[in-house]
């Protein structure tokens, strides 16, 4: 085994880039399955772990993943808004005790979610705690996630400008200035990737208020070249106003936290029965959103099979050319004294160098992967 | 001491025949001679244990080779003998001091130690390749190829060598210090010697000399 165990990494040395294209080969189709059920795994314990914490989601009717979507991952889709008073409505309903944290993300700044929320409910509920700093006391004013903190290497005192959403429509509401008053601590979920901000701040985001600015009276055409954000000051906070109803502005979803299961149960019942809303459990959606997943990832491995198959009779074409190619070396081993055991045994230990140089792509891959898959997938 | 008695042997392709009695003493220097195709090479390879005759008896030693199974043959080729192959048949991804050792790494009887590599490079260096050494076999020429396969061997100080046309591919030079090292070491050892030529120009210096004529060997 010695012998043979040397002449296989003298060959294999020898032959280094046919060796590593073999090992890349080799390595990146064992990779490519191992690293989608990694990130399979990861999004479900992740989303799982999101899904089963939060009791009841209430949004306007439509498609209930991308309502989940919405309210666990702040992402943007799809789905209409519901009033604010859906809120006020569900706290004060006799029929069940529940309560209410109402969800505004239409908006991103530098590619994160821009949340309005109810931030002492929202943090208290998903058990976020401040690294640094406080939390807004003043429209405009933004708490960030850890992740977008540190991404954006910005902190307590920065500001941040939401992304305008259309460069070129000049009648749009200019993009406001937040100010930076607290970080939070890592979650390792979807909160370390969005900037929360107050339900008011969010609808002056979404130009549902606005404030006036004195100077802009003295020369409105210089003012409006010159200023490219708005910004909320003490001077200036009381100038901004809502016009209608707060009632009527707009929520993406609304977070409910029932008392009871019974509650729960009521909760959903009336609200799925509502033309106007649906309401979700999370982990039951979820589930589904999973199963889906998985069918889609069964064709991805059967497909895998096969290429698989493919590259395994690539390689043992390789091997068989190899040992045509390798023919005089056997026949001169053998009349040296070399048993055909061990010309067997050096082929094996090669083959057994190629696989240990692809599992340690396998490995290292499989790292990188469960390390940047939260990120990669935002929850 | 070599004996060959009643020897037949034919390849399973046919067309050829070999027919042997021949008795070489320990320590002789026999130069085998004949034209391409007599049978020169398959009459080193029954010695050598690496064909096995049809009829008749290959003893060395005492030992009859002929009766011996293949790992029997292997292990008395490793232990005993030193080959110089025709066509050199070196491991081409090895270096050539790699290549001198490699039958002290596939008999685990022999020891792999610091003396041996220095025994190593001192044949290289005989043969003018000290500065090869390290060096792949694929990238050097025929002629040091050549001198790295009489290296090979002589590295585990066999008491037989058998060396098939061994300075066919070398210059006059390089062929006759070969040739002396070749000679030189097996005289040191006391070793047999069965060398298989062309050249004419090399008999005087073997104790004997053998003729194969279309198989036959006299």
């Amino acid at each position: 085994m010695r012998s043979a165990g040397y002449l296989a990494w003298k060959y294999t040395s020898a032959h280094r880039g046919r060796t590593l294209i073999l090992i890349a080969a080799l390595g990146l189709l064992l990779l490519l399955p191992v690293a989608v059920t990694l990130v399979i795994r990861s999004y479900d314990a992740r989303m799982g772990a999101r899904a089963d914490a939060t009791p009841v989601i209430i949004g306007a009717k439509g498609n209930r993943y991308d309502l989940l979507l919405q309210a666990l991952l702040f992402r943007d889709g799809r789905t209409e808004d519901v009033p604010f008073g859906l809120v006020d409505k569900l706290e004060t309903d006799h029929a069940f005790d529940a309560y209410a944290i109402p969800l505004h993300a239409r908006h991103t700044t530098k590619g994160a979610p821009v949340v309005g929320t109810d931030l002492d409910g929202y943090l208290a509920f998903r058990g976020l705690s401040l690294k640094r700093g406080g939390t807004p006391d003043l429209m405009g004013q933004a708490v960030l996630g850890h992740g977008v903190a540190q991404r954006l290497d910005i902190g307590v005192g920065d500001t941040l400008t939401v992304d305008r959403e259309n460069l070129y429509n000049l009648a749009h509401t200019m993009p406001l200035e937040l100010d930076v008053v607290g970080v939070l601590n890592p979650a390792n979920n979807a909160d370390d990737e969005a900037v929360f901000v107050g339900m008011k701040t969010a609808w002056i985001i979404a130009g549902h208020g606005h404030g006036h600015d004195p100077e802009a009276h003295q020369s409105e055409a210089a003012h409006a070249a010159a200023v490219t954000a708005i910004r909320i000051t003490p001077d200036n906070v009381d100038t901004f106003h809502f016009h209608g109803d707060e009632a009527d502005l707009p929520c993406s979803a609304v977070i409910v936290l029932p008392g009871t299961d019974k509650d729960r149960t009521l909760i959903t019942a009336r609200y799925n029965a509502s033309p106007m809303y649906q309401a979700l459990r999370p982990a039951e959606v979820m589930d589904e959103l999973m199963g889906l997943v998985l069918r889609i990832k069964r064709l991805f491995d059967a497909n895998t099979a096969l290429v698989g198959l493919a590259v395994v009779m690539l390689i043992g074409l390789v091997i068989a050319l190899s040992m045509r190619l390798r023919e005089a070396e056997r026949r001169t081993l053998h009349k040296l004294g070399c048993g055909r055991w061990l010309i067997v045994q050096t082929q094996l230990v090669e083959l057994a160098i190629v696989l240990a140089g692809a599992l340690v792509i396998v490995a290292l891959g499989s790292a990188a992967v469960v390390l940047a898959s939260p990120w990669v997938l935002g929850v | 001491m070599i004996e060959l008695s009643d020897i037949a042997f034919a390849y399973d392709t046919g067309g050829f025949e070999l027919t042997a009695a021949l008795s070489i003493a320990k320590g002789e220097k026999a130069a085998v001679i004949g034209p391409s195709g007599s049978g020169k090479t398959t009459l080193l390879h029954l010695i050598a244990g690496i064909l096995v005759p049809a009829r008749g008896k290959v003893a060395i030693d005492g030992q009859t080779v002929s009766a011996m199974n293949d790992k029997a043959r292997r292990r008395l080729r490793l232990s005993t003998m030193g080959l110089v192959f025709q066509g050199i048949e070196l491991v081409d991804y090895l270096s050539a001091r790699d290549n001198v050792l490699l039958p002290c790494r596939l008999n685990r009887s022999l020891r792999l130690d610091r003396k041996t590599r220095e025994r190593a490079d001192a044949l290289l260096e005989r043969v003018g390749l000290s500065e090869a050494a390290g060096r792949v076999v694929s990238g050097l020429s025929q002629g040091e190829r050549q001198r790295v396969g009489i290296c090979r061997a002589l590295i585990t100080k066999p008491t037989l060598v058998l060396a098939d046309e061994p300075t066919a591919s070398l210059d006059n030079d390089t062929a006759t210090s070969a040739l002396d090292l070749l000679m030189q070491l097996v005289e040191e050892h006391g070793a047999t010697l069965v060398m298989l030529t062309h050249d004419k120009s090399l008999l005087p210096r073997f104790d004997r000399v053998v003729h194969v004529e279309k198989g036959v060997v006299s």
